[in-house]
């Protein structure tokens, strides 16, 4: 850092700096409007008028949206999704690094393996097959089908292997020459070190879980048991506009009073808090676990 | 998503091999089939059919009841002794995705609801079975009448393939799809002009809404005319500009518009005609003036209710129920002195304009399970739907359609129903109302269903001469639609003046149709909005033709003439 940037690079820097801000701002703009939405009347933003800032400030659509017992509902089973997801992904994913993490001189099978796993990034069974496979073993409508399918994911072994790789090798060798057996070196050495990298990845499945949708609508028999990310995908996807031209005029009605973007805002806010609140926690983690790799004293 | 949806439509066609493999064990049961003869037999003992429900948002149960007990499931079950069994249920905006994977995966309860290219697809694969017979010896006459006499066959003609009837059609009012002009007649007054019955005139309208401050606020803020940029809206869509001047390119949920040419007795294209150049040239006109919104090729359907809504637009082209296209019943909370009227579509010449209007299937068939023992429940449950709620019945049950507990709160019933049929429609209510409109009694909550009574309430609420008057969004919007200048009354009257015709071809499509038609309808998507935008001179509609025929068109017509 001492040494001084010509003007070339000093000017690319304020550029790439001002370019960087604005990529920023334009990602936070959209929730500042949501979140603008859905403090605002109805009226008002039935009207155009509010960009970003509320508009007639009002609580009402918040409360409509905690008085949805379905919202709860669907909230109750996302969050018990992560709950059982996260540590079954986790698990697997750490069991499975391990083994693959080291070189085929001293895992015969390693390259197999990593094949076997690897390849399911590249083919996948396809969305009708899976389907069939997650009906025909019974699963179906329960919360292991939103979980069991993607318990393995694959390219987070392909990361944390990468990290356990990268970790100095000098540390297993002498603790394996101690004596220490392999489920030993995994759980007291590699676990501790690899906090970066675990948090990482606790932070994917968590977004992951938290943002599936449509496994949700397919696997589920009734919308009663929909995760929250497809309940709201429900109320906020782009009708068939089609369907209003054979509607009977009390449907019509009833289609425009829950068409209300208010309530539609609060309840996409509420629903992306969970991961408002976990990321300040895990980015500390998230750019050691990318950045750190080198061997250190 | 849409890649999700095309990989399901494509392995659809994949699966349907494996379809039929797995429809072929299931069906090997010699357990005896239980009769029920007759229209309105009860099964005994009774049976259970299986199938899947799509809801709907304003789909709500009363306490204690739910899917399968509530009082259609009651009624299936005493009258026809037929239990019914949801093994899943989809919300409606979400249908096709689940519907398409189940399909896909040949896993389908006895009674599906589907879309009328997945009717097509699992007729293809095998899937459904033929109703034909069942339909001959269990449809009620009323039903007979109904669909056989009333409607001509037309709805049934769109499920049958080979003269098979390989579905239920769900039927509505096609009436519903006539093009109306909704105009704020209080910019009309203050510019002094009439309310505009010739293209001529609706352009000088436009003009001065555009540019001569119709609202009086000293700025320009407002907009001549706008459309959404899809063109085929049901609000802000082209097609009644199109059908003033006599041509009809386009009609909602239409790929293309098929027209009877008297000359020749054949069937010809509505989109290629010499009318659709003369509409393409004043829209490019309007959209190098000015009086056109530049920026109607983003716009969409919310877009247009919210310009609306706030004052900025004073003409749209939509279907009767433009006032309920949410932000537009805030209208006149946003803009308290705006007047809306309805008005018929203006033609070029200042004649009766003379509209087209899609078939009476309601885009929604029911067909039944290969492996269905019974599949004249389906014809049987019509039976007692449309016994039920058909206006022409004498066994009609308000409680079947809606039911009104004493606190106000309503409960849609009817959502209940599996098989379901257009039965009480928006041209029975409008006729009931402005029969209300001729005496102005006040007794009609007596003879009347709950549901007119009820927007004769609304009504006489914003008219003013209700007990409790109050200018409540709802109340106006239900007049707009009901009153006897309203929007529906002007449906109602090309239907008695004998202006409406039905799209000439409505069959399943044909084999270069399956095939070619979404392309034909992108490629004059793209060349129609260029010629509106001055991207391409007008001659480029020449070209269109030529290579519409070119492209499949042709042979098109020439198998929907051989059929």
């Amino acid at each position: 850092m001492n040494i001084r940037d010509s003007k070339a690079e000093a000017l690319f820097k304020k550029i790439n700096t001002v370019f960087l801000c604005i990529v920023a701002v334009l990602c936070v703009l959209p929730l500042v409007h949501v979140l603008a939405l859905s403090f605002s009347s109805s009226r008002a933003a039935g009207a155009g008028i509010v960009t970003l800032w509320p508009k007639e400030f009002t609580l009402e659509a918040y409360n409509y949206a905690i008085g949805r017992s379905q919202f709860w509902r669907s909230m109750g089973i996302s969050l018990s999704r992560i709950l059982v997801g996260l540590p079954v992904n986790m698990v697997l994913t750490v069991l499975t690094a391990y083994p693959l993490y080291m070189y085929s001189r001293s895992f015969k099978a390693r390259n197999f393996y990593a094949w076997f796993f690897f390849i399911t990034i590249l083919f996948n069974g396809g969305l009708v097959p899976t389907y069939m496979v997650v009906s025909m073993t019974g699963i179906r409508d329960t919360l292991w089908a939103l979980i069991l399918p993607t318990a393995v994911p694959v390219f987070n072994i392909i990361l944390l292997l990468n990290f356990f790789r990268r970790l100095p090798k000098e540390i297993s060798e002498s603790a394996y020459m101690d004596g220490a057996s392999h489920l030993r070196i995994l759980f007291q050495i590699f676990i501790p070190l690899s906090k970066p990298a675990l948090a990482t990845l606790i932070l994917f499945v968590f977004v992951f879980h938290w943002n599936s949708w449509f496994d949700g609508l397919i696997y589920m028999n009734s919308s009663e048991n929909y995760p929250l990310q497809t309940y709201l995908q429900n109320i906020v996807v782009a009708r068939d506009f089609e369907m209003y031209s054979s509607a009977t005029a009390e449907e019509l009605k009833a289609l425009a009073e829950v068409s209300d973007r208010t309530t539609k805002a609060a309840q996409i806010f509420i629903a992306a808090f969970p991961i408002l609140i976990i990321y300040p926690y895990l980015q500390k983690h998230f750019v050691k676990g990318i950045v750190v790799g080198s061997i250190k004293g | 998503m849409n890649r999700k949806k095309l990989f399901t439509v494509g392995l659809l066609s994949v699966l349907v091999l494996f379809s039929a493999f797995a429809g072929g064990q299931q069906s090997e049961s010699t357990e005896p089939v239980i009769v029920a003869p007759g229209p309105f037999g009860k099964y005994s003992p009774p049976i259970e059919v299986t199938a899947f429900k799509i809801t709907k948002d304003q789909m709500s149960f009363q306490p204690g009841e739910d899917l399968n007990n509530n009082i259609w499931a009651k009624l299936y079950e005493e009258e026809l002794g037929v239990k019914v069994n949801y093994v899943w249920t989809v919300a409606d905006a979400q249908a096709q995705n689940k519907v398409n994977v189940q399909i896909a995966a040949a896993d389908l309860p006895d009674i599906s609801t589907v879309g009328p290219v997945q009717f097509k697809s699992l007729y293809e694969s095998g899937m459904i079975q033929d109703l034909t017979q069942a339909w001959d010896e269990y449809a009620s006459p009323l039903v007979k009448q109904i669909f056989e006499e009333e409607d001509g066959g037309v709805a049934l003609g769109q499920v049958s393939i080979d003269g098979k009837l390989y579905g239920i059609p769900k039927t509505r009012e096609n009436l519903d799809a006539v093009p109306l002009i909704y105009i704020r007649a209080d910019w009309l007054e203050n510019l002094g002009l009439a309310v505009p019955r010739t293209i001529d005139e609706l352009e000088a309208a436009a003009r001065a809404f555009a540019f001569d401050d119709p609202d009086g606020n000293g700025e320009d803020d407002t907009l001549g005319i706008s459309f959404t940029g899809n063109l085929n809206d049901p609000i802000g869509g082209m097609n009644g500009l199109f059908m003033g001047f006599g041509a009809y390119p386009y009609l909602n949920g239409a790929k293309e518009v098929w027209l009877n040419d008297p000359s020749s007795g054949e069937v010809i294209s509505a989109s290629v005609q010499p009318e659709v150049r003369q509409t393409l040239e004043t829209l490019s006109r309007w959209y190098e003036e000015g009086i056109l919104d530049r920026e109607f090729a983003t716009r969409d359907l919310v877009k247009i209710s919210e310009l609306a809504s706030n004052g900025k637009l004073g003409i749209v082209y939509a279907e009767h129920w433009f006032q309920w296209m949410w932000p537009m019943p805030m209208a006149i909370i946003n803009v308290p002195e705006a007047e809306w009227i309805t008005i018929e579509i203006p033609t070029v010449d200042g004649s009766p304009a003379e509209v087209v209007l899609p078939g009476s299937l309601d885009s929604t068939v029911y067909v039944a399970n290969s492996s269905m023992k019974n599949p004249e429940v389906l014809v049987k449950m019509l039976n007692l739907y449309v016994k039920q709620l058909s206006q022409s019945s004498p066994d009609y049950a308000e409680d079947y359609h809606v039911i009104t507990k004493e606190d106000g709160e309503k409960f849609i019933t009817w959502h209940y129903g599996l098989v379901q049929s257009g039965t009480v429609g928006n041209a029975y209510g409008t006729g009931r109302i402005q029969e209300w409109y001729k005496h102005r009694n006040t007794d009609y909550h007596q003879h009347e269903t709950a549901w007119v009574a009820d927007m004769i309430d609304q009504i006489r609420k914003h008219i003013g001469d209700h007990e409790e008057p109050g200018d409540n969004m709802w109340n106006w919007t239900t007049w707009m639609w009901g009153n006897p200048e309203g929007a529906y009354s002007i449906n109602l009257k090309l239907k008695d003046e004998g202006r409406t015709f039905v799209n000439a071809y409505l069959g399943v499509d044909t084999e270069t149709m399956a095939d070619r038609i979404s392309s034909l309808a992108s490629m004059r998507e793209e060349v129609f909005t260029r010629i509106i935008m001055g991207g391409q001179p007008i001659s480029a509609f020449d070209t269109y033709v030529q290579d519409w025929y070119k492209l499949g068109g042709e042979k098109i017509l020439g198998e929907i003439n051989d059929l």
